[in-house]
């Protein structure tokens, strides 16, 4: 083999190389990352939305300031209306329930999902006791709406 | 202004709606403001039409 084709060769190997590094660079990354409390209190900070998977009397008893409840069972009810660009942080008691919400969340294309290590059993900070307001997280409790103000009723046919 | 009545159960909308805010009783009214934020606290139970109309007159 001459010179010229091995150069040749060797030319064209790079540019797949190049070309491959460039397609996956361009593709939207999905972060998935176990993360301890004092990181959860930066990303709530920084405008991420806080998530408790535990059950409503779990969360009524004590939960993390500013967390929405949305037990695991019902996340994939709830989620698809969330903004996929918003960071999520779940927790629940221990790290299982929420372990499994977060491998949800970052297989249904939420981009950056974040899962408290241990649960709420290493949480130090401070916790809040009662009922989740309707004030939910940015990205997380806009209910969408035609530009126009909307009144809803949740009713019974009983 | 969009009026959305939710039915019982078995609704998706209206079952993920529900549980986004926590609905535990029926009926509950909720109040959206066009850019889609909440406007107040919900009304859970009856009302009488002098607060229905206070709290419409309020949304933006």
């Amino acid at each position: 083999m001459n010179k010229k084709l091995i150069l040749w060769f060797a030319a064209a190997a790079v540019a797949v190389v190049v070309v491959a590094a460039l397609a996956v660079s361009g593709q939207s990354q999905t972060v998935r990352k176990d993360i301890a409390g004092a990181e959860l209190l930066q990303l709530h900070g920084s405008g991420a939305s806080i998530v408790d998977v535990r059950t409503p009397p779990e969360f009524e008893a004590g939960h993390i300031a500013s967390a929405i409840n949305v037990p695991v069972d019902q996340l994939q009810m709830v989620a698809p209306a969330w903004d996929k660009n918003q960071p999520i942080v779940v927790y629940c008691a221990t790290g299982a329930r929420s372990a499994e919400a977060a491998t949800y969340l970052a297989g249904a294309g939420f981009k950056k999902v974040y899962d408290l290590t241990g649960g709420l059993v290493t949480w130090t900070g401070e916790l809040v006791s009662g009922k989740a307001t309707a004030a939910a997280p940015s990205g997380a409790g806009a209910v969408k709406t035609a530009g126009k103000p909307v009144f809803i009723e949740f009713a019974t046919s009983t | 202004m969009d009026v959305r009545v939710y039915v019982d159960s078995g609704d998706p909308v209206g079952d993920g709606l529900a549980r986004q805010f926590n609905v535990q009783y029926v009926p509950e009214f909720m109040f959206v403001n066009a850019d889609g934020s909440v406007s107040g606290e919900p009304i859970v139970g009856g009302t009488d039409e002098a607060t229905l109309k206070a709290r419409l007159d309020a949304l933006k």
